[in-house]
Parts: structure tokens; C-alpha cells; sequence
């Protein structure tokens, strides 16, 4: 378990973290969300003691706190952050890599070989590094926390430059570090895929958590919303609001047009939907909104 | 523990840096065991046609002279020493001749001492002298060159007479792989060493830098992980030892590697000229003279980690350098130097010629000495090693 407790960071007089408070279980994936430079980073970096908090502290394991050098080793030989791939030693290759991790955590570590065939690395890992792709380096970067196999992991933007097969690849193995108990945060601007595989989501803004979604619950906010985007959102707009005059609406950041289907009587409904199925550039939805929806209502200045 | 040593050493030795200081070093000596070692020419060397020109004349001279009231004292003088002088000229020469170097080395101790006792107590500028050698231009300290030359010269020859092991023209002129490692020791090789030792490790912490989210979260404490970086550091400034062996073996097979029990002469400062020659075996100095390298490693390496985290710039870090010429600011032949100067690590740099004591003859103090020198050394590593726990308990180890 991990425990957040007030966690204030502030550099000069910006607060990048204003009193988080938040528990992380064991079995959960938690996805972290917030646009570039919201403190999605910061908060992981916390979780490291790379950034010492003004104020408040992390637990682990219900007793171990960040409170001297022999502590901090101690709680790193618990957890791993995804090494950034611009970090990786070029002129070394993936196997010099897996191995270090192996023997850096030989307490909880797992055999490289084994990562290797599951990520289907075994054509590459013996080149050096920088003979990789993108693709190729983010998959020995998320392979390296693999082979640490420690309890806590934290994954900053685990999906950058991955192709679709990869993210479903690394998709699944989440999903089975999930099942052996392990606590994965993902911090991510990039929603595809997030929602599949996350249990909880958790919206950053003004250094708070505004948002918190928990999908194993039955969502608390069951608003439904007739939602559509089109090139000519303006002039579907004003289309509607000739026979509905009184239209509540919200246009997103990306571009989707939101209206809550509860303002609308019956007949104004079916009188909505008739005109926007004639218009065969749009794209019409009727649901709860999405986590891209959400971000962009969140996010959208 | 050990994999991050592992892990250490493998960044180390595939570092394309430190590559290239290993080649450099390899050529460099190889420059030395080709060219310049087989054109080195000892002063003292030895040259039976010079040592026979110089029996004859002197044989000459006694055979024709004849001393009477109001000859010249200078007659006199020479009329009194050279039949000793030449009974051992003679000696050597009957020894050379018969290829008995026993024998040679045994006359050629007595030569040594008898010319010394004759020369030195003529002072610098009398017109005895010691062999040419010494009295090259700008030499102030030609005369004192000589008598140490001389002086440790017999005990030198004195071991060779007594020796067990075959002895050879070319031990005499120290020329094996052995002798030249220590008439190396006792120049420029410690400083070579030293400055390599500092271009290896100068970036030992400082390239991480660049790998900082893989590095950052190992299990270790900044201390530990600074403490295996210097014993990585240690390990590949060892090696720069060892890419001097094929110049070794390059020396050794062409003029014999000579044996551990070879003499090294170490001298005892005294006032009043009182100082003592004795010999100790090469194997002695040799470990003495690695035990103050390790000790130069370690400060050196324990300096580098230090400043390291805390002016944080690999460059900055060559400033270290320094230390290996402060020492030329305060020691200097024929000043009155200072006691308390020998509790600086900077006075020990000398490696060949502390373990020798002849920095403690051309200096005239008795302060400077191997033990002190290698407690001294101990001490400032450790207090270096000290405030790099102490610094590395209080500040961030973000590179």
C-alpha cells in the first residue's frame, strides 16, 4: 500500500502539488491524468523522493517513510520508475541492461530471458541501444521495470511511440502484474488505452486531483449526452438553435459538441436526432461522456 | 552490491574516453620500451676503457714520479692516493676481464667509497671530481649529485658482491625491466600514473548525469553507490598499471628482468653528512612504492567523488590536478624547509624517491619518510572519504 498524505510541493511561489492526499491498494493500476507540466511528473517523482514535498509525506507499506539514506534505499529495493529512454547507455545493449535491473533488485527480480521472448525483443536486445527505434527503446525501458518485478511501479508515459501491437503487448502484461498485486501508477496524456486497462483514473489540475474515476464502481455521474463533432460545428449549432432556441451546450477542446440529453423533451429529441442523422459529416454518440470527453471539459481553457 | 560493481566496470571499461586513455598509455610505453630505454646510458655505467685509460695514467704517474721536499702538494697529494685508487681499478679491471662480477662488484664498492672519501671532503669546486655526468650546466648541486651517486653506488655493488643470484653488466647499470621500473617510480612514471588515474575518474560520478532516471532509483545509498564507483575507479586506475606489462616484458626479455632480492638503496638523513645507505630488496620497494600509489588512488579518486557532488562539473574536476605540482612550491634544493611541510599529503608525491629516502637527501630533512608519508596519505583520504558521507547524508546525490 501506498499513502499520500497532504503532499504539498511548491517551487517559489508555484504550487505544483496542493495537499494531495490519496491511498494506492495493492492489485491496482491507477492512471494518472493531466496535460504536460500539471505535476503529473512531480507527484512520481514524490513517490521516488526525487522531489522532496514541502509538506506531507508517503507511505509505504504503512510504516517506511522517505526519512534517511538507508530508508530511502531500502523503499527503492520496493519500488521502480520507468527509466526515461533518452537515458539508456548507447553504446551498451538490452541484455547489459535487463541485467542490471536483474542484479540491482535480485531480491524481487525476474528472468530476463523470460521478458525478453514476452515483449518479443529477442531480434533486437543484443544490438546496442543506439541502433533502436523509439518503439524499440520505450519496450527495453518498460521490459527493465519488468525485470525489477518490484512491488510499486511508476510508469511516466509507458505508451510513447509504441505501435498499436506493442500497447496491446504491454496492455496484457500490465494487466498480469495487476493480478500479482502490484501497484502500477501510470501517468499519461495520451487516454487510448488508458481506460481499458486502469481501475481508477485520477484527474491532476492546480495541483489537486479534480476528477476521480474508479471504474470497479458503477459511475457516480450517469448524465447522459448526445455528443457529435463535424467540421462545421458552429453551423450545426445554429441549425439546432433555430428550433431549439434555448439549447444548453458545451464545445469540447477536442472539438466534440456535448449537450445533456435531460434538457430536451421527448419529441425535441427525436426532433434533434432526425436533423443530425442528415448530415452526413458528423459524427453523432448518446452515452455518458468518455475520459477524453472528460479531459477535454477539464483541460479545455 | 556486486552487480552494481559489475555494472560500474562494464560503463567504465566500454567508455570510449577511458578507452583511448588506455591506448595512449599502451603506446606511450611501448615508445618508451622500444626507443627510449635502449638509449638510456647510466652516469655510473660501466666502461672498461675509460676505467683502463684511467689506471694507466695513474700507473704511470707512480711508476715515473719522485716525491722529494718541495714537491708540489698536489704531487704529493696524488702520490698518496692513487695506489689504492688503482689497486681497485686494477681489481676491476682483472674481474672484467675474467667475466668474475662478483669479484668486479666487490672492488667496484670499495672504488666507490674510497673515491667518495677522497672527492666530497674537496668541496664543490676543487679539481677532483666525481664522474662527469654530474656537472652538467645550471647543476648547483653537481658535488652533492656526485657523493650520493657514489655513495650509494658502493652500497649498491656492496649487495652485488654478496649476492646470490647471478649478477650482470646489465644489473649494474640498472637496466633490467625491474631497475627501470624503479629508476621510473623515482621520475616521472608516478605523476604519468596519477594524472591517468584522474582523466579515468574525473566523470565517474558526473556521467550519470545523463542516465539519471536509471541510476537514481537503485537500491543503494548515495554513499554506498559513491563508495563502489571509487573501488570501480580504483579498479580501472589498477589497470592503467597493468597496460604497462608488455613494456615490461619488452624490457625484460631483451635486458633480463632482474630479481625481487635486487638492491634498492634507501637513505637515512643526518646532519653533518652523517646520513646511512642501506639497501632494501626491489620487492620491498616495489610493494611500498604500490601501497603509496593505492594511496594517491584513493585520494585522488575520494577527491573526484567529493567534488563531484558538490561543485558538480567534470571539468572543474581536472582542477585536481594540481596537487601533484604544489609540492614544487615549497620543496626546494638548498632551502630551509619547514617540518611541519611533511604532514602534507602534497609532500609525498615523489613516490619512487620517498620510498628511497633520497628525497629526504637532496631536501637535508629527515621528515619526510615512507611511514609518515603513507599515514599521512591515510589520514587525508580518510577525511576525505569522512566529508563525503557527511556531505553525501545532508545533499541531494542529483547529479
Amino acid at each position: 500500500m501506498i499513502q499520500l498524505n497532504n503532499i504539498v510541493v511548491q517551487f517559489g511561489d508555484k504550487k505544483v502539488l496542493n495537499g494531495i492526499t490519496t491511498t494506492f491498494q495493492p492489485g491496482e493500476i491507477i492512471g494518472l491524468v493531466a496535460p504536460n507540466g500539471t505535476g503529473k511528473s512531480t507527484l512520481l517523482n514524490v513517490l521516488m523522493n526525487y522531489v522532496t514535498p514541502t509538506k506531507g509525506e508517503v507511505t509505504f507499506k504503512e510504516s517506511y517513510r522517505y526519512a534517511n539514506k538507508k530508508k530511502e534505499a531500502y523503499i527503492h529495493s520496493l519500488i521502480t520508475m520507468m527509466p526515461d529512454q533518452s537515458d539508456l547507455y548507447n553504446h551498451l545493449n538490452g541484455v547489459d541492461h535487463l541485467n542490471i535491473y536483474r542484479q540491482m533488485w535480485h531480491h524481487s527480480s525476474i528472468d530476463p530471458g523470460q521478458v525478453i521472448q514476452r515483449l518479443n525483443m529477442s531480434h533486437y536486445i543484443k544490438d546496442k541501444t543506439y541502433q533502436y527505434s523509439l518503439g524499440m527503446r520505450q519496450r527495453l525501458c518498460f521490459a527493465m521495470q519488468i525485470v525489477a518485478n518490484t512491488p510499486y511501479m511508476l510508469m511516466d508515459e509507458v505508451m510513447n511511440g509504441l505501435d498499436p501491437d506493442n500497447v496491446e503487448l504491454i496492455s496484457k502484461l500490465l494487466e498480469e502484474k495487476k493480478k500479482e498485486g502490484k501497484i502500477i501508477i501510470i501517468a499519461s496524456h495520451l487516454l487510448e488505452n488508458l481506460e481499458k486497462y486502469a481501475d481508477r483514473i485520477l484527474f491532476l489540475k492546480g495541483g489537486e486531483f479534480i476528477y476521480t474515476r474508479d471504474y470497479r464502481e458503477k459511475a457516480p455521474d450517469d448524465a447522459v449526452f448526445l455528443k457529435f463533432s463535424s467540421r462545421e460545428n458552429g453551423k450545426i449549432i445554429e441549425e439546432i438553435k433555430a428550433f431549439i432556441p434555448d439549447l444548453d451546450y458545451k464545445e469540447l477542446a477536442n472539438e466534440r459538441v456535448i449537450m445533456d440529453v435531460h434538457q430536451f423533451s421527448k419529441e425535441r429529441n427525436l426532433q434533434l436526432q432526425e436533423h443530425l442523422k442528415n448530415n452526413v459529416q458528423l459524427k453523432m454518440e448518446i452515452g455518458p461522456l468518455d475520459l477524453l470527453d472528460r479531459y477535454s471539459s477539464y483541460y479545455s481553457s | 552490491m556486486t552487480g552494481y560493481v559489475h555494472w560500474e566496470l562494464k560503463v567504465f571499461f566500454s567508455n570510449r574516453k577511458n578507452i583511448i586513455l588506455f591506448i595512449l598509455l599502451l603506446l606511450a610505453s611501448l615508445y618508451y620500451a622500444l626507443y627510449l630505454a635502449p638509449n638510456y646510458q647510466p652516469i655510473e655505467s660501466i666502461n672498461k676503457n675509460e676505467i683502463e685509460a684511467r689506471y694507466e695514467d695513474r700507473q704511470e704517474f707512480l711508476d715515473n714520479v719522485v716525491i722529494r721536499e718541495g714537491s708540489h702538494p698536489l704531487t704529493v697529494f696524488a702520490y698518496q692516493i692513487f695506489p689504492e685508487w688503482n689497486e681497485y681499478d686494477g681489481a676491476r679491471l682483472d674481474a672484467l676481464a675474467t667475466g668474475d662480477l662478483h669479484t668486479y662488484a666487490e672492488a667496484t664498492q670499495h672504488w666507490y667509497s674510497y673515491s667518495d672519501e677522497i672527492i666530497y671532503p674537496s668541496g664543490q669546486d676543487s679539481f677532483l671530481r666525481y664522474t662527469t655526468g654530474y656537472y652538467t650546466y645550471g647543476n648547483r648541486f653537481s658535488h652533492s649529485d656526485g657523493h650520493y651517486a657514489y655513495l650509494s653506488s658502493a652500497e649498491r655493488y656492496r649487495e652485488y658482491a654478496n649476492a646470490s643470484y647471478d649478477v650482470s653488466i646489465q644489473i649494474f647499470e640498472e637496466r633490467t625491466a625491474l631497475q627501470t621500473l624503479q629508476r621510473l617510480l623515482a621520475s616521472s612514471l608516478p605523476y604519468i600514473i596519477l594524472i591517468v588515474c584522474l582523466f579515468l575518474s574525473n566523470d565517474i560520478v558526473m556521467k550519470d548525469r545523463h542516465h539519471l532516471s536509471i541510476v537514481n532509483g537503485f537500491p543503494l545509498t548515495p554513499f554506498k553507490r559513491l563508495m563502489l564507483k571509487g573501488v570501480v575507479a580504483l579498479l580501472g586506475s589498477l589497470t592503467s598499471l597493468v597496460v604497462l606489462i608488455p613494456s615490461f616484458l619488452i624490457i625484460g626479455f631483451r635486458e633480463g628482468f632482474g630479481t625481487l632480492s635486487l638492491p634498492v638503496v634507501r637513505y637515512h638523513f643526518e646532519f653533518l653528512n652523517l646520513g646511512t645507505y642501506e639497501s632494501i630488496s626491489m620487492g620491498l620497494f616495489l610493494v611500498q612504492s604500490f601501497v603509496m600509489m593505492l594511496l594517491w588512488f584513493t585520494i585522488i579518486i575520494s577527491l573526484v567523488l567529493l567534488m563531484s557532488i558538490v561543485l558538480k562539473n567534470e571539468f572543474i574536476n581536472l582542477t585536481i590536478g594540481i596537487i601533484f605540482f604544489i609540492e614544487a612550491t615549497y620543496y626546494q634544493r638548498g632551502a630551509i624547509i619547514d617540518a611541519w611541510l611533511s604532514y602534507l599529503p602534497t609532500s609525498y608525491i615523489q613516490i619512487g624517491n620517498i620510498v628511497s629516502g633520497y628525497r629526504q637527501y637532496i631536501l637535508a630533512i629527515d621528515s619526510v619518510t615512507i611511514i609518515k608519508g603513507q599515514l599521512v596519505l591515510l589520514a587525508a583520504a580518510l577525511l576525505i572519504i569522512l566529508l563525503i558521507w557527511f556531505i553525501s547524508r545532508i545533499k541531494r546525490l542529483a547529479i
